[in-house]
């Protein structure tokens, strides 16, 4: 069978059983190589669902602060943001329906997969409550997905200052990275706070760099690569550059991987007392 | 924090008037009393440090350090109680993966490592507190005045074009 009927069919069935009010999944977009996300709150509707290799965006965030029962669609990477989220106490799994897909990796209109696909090899944490899709292995070696910050890191300390000065230099403060990004579920932004305005408004590349790196030490441990922040950006800051080598501290620091488990406490809110202290004297 | 902004030094680096400014956020129960301590026995320090206080390390959120850098440091210091001598019992053990992780932040984006320090000093330890604060400073001396993450006031980035 083919997997869009699969999910249609499933899907039609969690309505008429009344399971689910709503189910958040992907539509056809505006050309062929678009998908958008939809949210489906009738059985009829669910013919419109679809997946496919261009269902890219990441559709946890449209669970956060709903009490609505909802179904969902998640691939790898919506099913580790999810994880997250449960984490954070932002999704209470017990509305929750998820039908998680196996995902080959994304692919842009030219049919290439994504970087953020090439170096993922995380398996489906085991939360969802239905598996479609074939059977898939993952591609990237563990420890290959590094692979790609290594020239960056061995730079020296001047040469990755005017590297990452010009990417921050563009940033337009669209703050679309932020509001993408499905751990950013801050009532209130400190970029947006204008009492104690932490972060000036000015467009200086100094303060663009105070945003940036103010919003990568918030995703700090939470941060389950995703890729949407940079994705969004509109002038293409490569955020994964940054987050994946925050990532791989973090997982050689504390054994951490996000994404993995609900029940799993987040890096920076616990600690162990032989914890490394590399730097500090 | 008065010097911030209209600091000449900033836009000119002026050896012959130019001395390095290092903020220290220091633990109210530890490292603050041992810099009174250093204070009170009579020991000379670099008068090029500013010391802001705090009730515990883990009060010490990273924001703190790079609104410093904006504001012109040119150098941080992070200072609370040794691991397991925590006021508040567990403070500096949040701090310390945070300090770790902050540190290996700045560095990857290019902040020299001598700019950012973090240090375990209690409060009898004076004399490690002013022994750390001559090494900041003459390592500050050699890298010169900060100009990265500094903002600069008046101008913004279509003012280049
Ligand atoms: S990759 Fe970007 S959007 Fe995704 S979780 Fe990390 S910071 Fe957020
Ligand atoms: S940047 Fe920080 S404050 Fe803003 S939404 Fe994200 S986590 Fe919250
Ligand atoms: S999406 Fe890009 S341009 Fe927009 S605020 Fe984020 S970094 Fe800046």
């Amino acid at each position: 069978m083919d997997i869009n009927t699969e999910l249609q069919e499933k899907v039609y069935k969690l309505f008429e059983e009344g399971r689910i009010e709503r189910f958040i999944g992907y539509e056809k977009g505006s050309l062929p190589y678009k998908t958008k996300p939809c949210i489906i709150r009738k059985k009829e509707d669910v013919r419109r669902l679809i997946f496919n290799q261009f269902c890219v965006n990441n559709l946890s965030i449209y669970l956060r602060g709903s009490p609505m029962k909802t179904g969902i669609l998640a691939n790898t990477c919506t099913l580790r943001s999810i994880t997250m989220l449960i984490q954070q106490k932002q999704v209470n799994p017990e509305n929750l329906f998820v039908i998680a897909v196996n995902c080959a990796g994304m692919a842009d209109k030219e049919g290439n997969i994504l970087d953020k696909c090439k170096t993922c090899n995380h398996e489906l944490p085991k939360i969802y409550n239905e598996l479609i899709g074939e059977e898939i292995t993952v591609s990237c070696k563990p420890g290959d997905e590094y692979n790609f910050i290594t020239e960056l890191e061995k730079l020296p300390v001047e040469r990755r200052w005017e590297f990452w000065n010009k990417e921050f230099e563009k940033c337009v403060r669209c703050y679309a990275c932020r509001n993408i990004c499905p751990v950013c579920f801050c009532r209130e932004c400190v970029a947006d706070k204008t009492i104690t305005q932490w972060v000036s408004k000015l467009n200086q590349s100094s303060t663009n760099e105070f945003y940036n790196l103010m919003r990568i030490m918030h995703v700090l441990g939470r941060c389950t690569d995703c890729g949407e922040c940079e994705r969004v950006c509109p002038v293409k800051i490569p955020f994964r550059k940054i987050l994946k080598k925050m990532e791989k501290e973090i997982r050689e620091k504390y054994g951490y991987i996000p994404g993995r488990d609900p029940s799993e406490a987040p890096p920076l809110t616990t600690f162990k007392e032989g914890d490394p202290e590399e730097g500090i004297k | 924090m008065e010097e911030k902004l209209d600091d000449n030094s900033k836009k000119e680096n002026k050896p012959a008037t130019w001395e390095p400014k290092i903020y220290a956020f220091l633990c109210n129960w530890c490292s603050y009393e041992g810099a009174d301590l250093a204070g009170g026995s009579r020991r000379l320090y670099p008068a090029n440090v500013r010391i802001i206080r705090v009730p515990c390390s883990g009060r010490i959120d990273p924001l703190f350090i790079l609104k410093s850098f904006e504001h012109g440091a040119d150098g941080v210091l992070v200072s609370g109680c040794h691991p397991g001598d925590c006021h508040y019992t567990e403070g500096n053990y949040f701090a310390r993966r945070k300090f770790v992780l902050v540190k290996k932040l700045l560095e990857y984006v290019g902040i020299e490592p001598e700019r950012f320090q973090a240090r375990w000093i209690s409060a009898s330890e004076a004399i490690k507190f002013v022994d750390t604060v001559k090494e900041m400073t003459e390592n500050i001396r050699r890298l010169g005045s900060n100009r990265k993450l500094v903002k600069n006031i008046g101008e913004t980035i279509s003012d280049r074009f």
